[in-house]
């Protein structure tokens, strides 16, 4: 009997050594990345498998980037908090909110097209192929359309119709 | 409750108390379903235990020969490695997902905002 339940604490033992040799390095190799990269462009470097070259690129051209964004943003929110003081006192559409409303959107696409100069510069700086689906990553998540629900006969079939049919 | 109706001591909360009778009849065939249902209780827990020692039997026959120990070790290893390559995997998709959402609230927090 103590042979047996020797016999099962050593597998229980084993079963646990080599969980922890997955588990363990994985753990510190994501810790290592997030500390060297910063978990914002953690990302990139992983799922795009950049070498430390192209890396550095891609980090400079996101640190020369993120002011100007910064900048951008500062300047929409400020129109919408203009805005939202105009709109407490008003029943209706008065020509300073109009023109408060076409500033923010100017601003928001002027944004939007430094931002999508950034991603073009990033998918230059990077090998021909990742460039490629990382433009296609960003272009999804920032640049797809945010209508369709409101105009889904306007935004054509999606793939789900596609499925469903 | 008045004041004049208080039980003052405890000998005469008991005395009330003894006096108190239930008067109901039990249900018919009472004694016999109490002791049924002890017989079952411990019919249950005896099954149960007679589960494990059949278990803990099988387990003590497997290990008797090396390659019933080889065969279990290798069993275990392969269930620590299984659930590790798992967690493993969940624990870098946890952080890509992490990351991601990252990445794209500092380039684009307007459309991030937009999208919700």
């Amino acid at each position: 009997m103590k042979r047996s339940v020797l016999i099962l604490l050593l597998g229980v033992v084993l079963a646990g050594l080599a969980y922890g040799l997955l588990v363990g390095p994985r753990q510190m190799s994501i810790q290592e990345i997030e500390r060297t990269c910063g978990p914002e462009l953690a990302w990139i470097k992983t799922e795009f498998d950049l070498d430390d070259a192209t890396f550095g690129r891609v980090r400079g051209l996101y640190e020369a980037y993120l002011p100007l964004c910064e900048e951008y943003c500062r300047q929409i929110d400020e129109r919408h908090r203009e805005l939202a003081g105009l709109l407490e006192h008003s029943e209706a559409v008065t020509p300073e909110i109009a023109r408060l409303l076409h500033e923010a959107g100017e601003l928001r696409a002027r944004c939007q097209t430094e931002m999508l100069k950034h991603f073009l510069a990033v998918s230059r700086a990077m090998p021909p192929e990742q460039g490629r689906r990382f433009l296609a990553w960003v272009q999804q998540a920032t640049i797809a359309p945010v209508h369709d629900s409101m105009v889904a006969h306007v935004a054509g079939p999606t793939d789900d119709d596609h499925h469903s049919h | 409750m008045e004041p004049g109706n208080r039980l003052n001591s405890d000998d005469e909360l008991s005395a009330v108390l003894n006096e108190w009778h239930v008067e109901t009849s039990l249900p018919p065939r009472f004694r016999e379903a109490v002791w049924r249902r002890i017989a079952a209780s411990k019919e249950a827990q005896s099954a149960w235990n007679r589960y494990w020692q059949s278990l803990f039997l099988r387990w003590e026959l497997l290990v008797l020969k090396p390659v019933g120990v080889a065969a279990c070790l290798a069993l275990f290893t392969a269930a620590g490695v299984g659930l590790g390559a798992w967690h493993a995997r969940e624990l870098t998709a946890g952080a890509q997902s992490t990351w991601q959402a990252a990445y794209f609230q500092s380039v684009s927090p307007s459309t991030v905002a937009l999208n919700r």
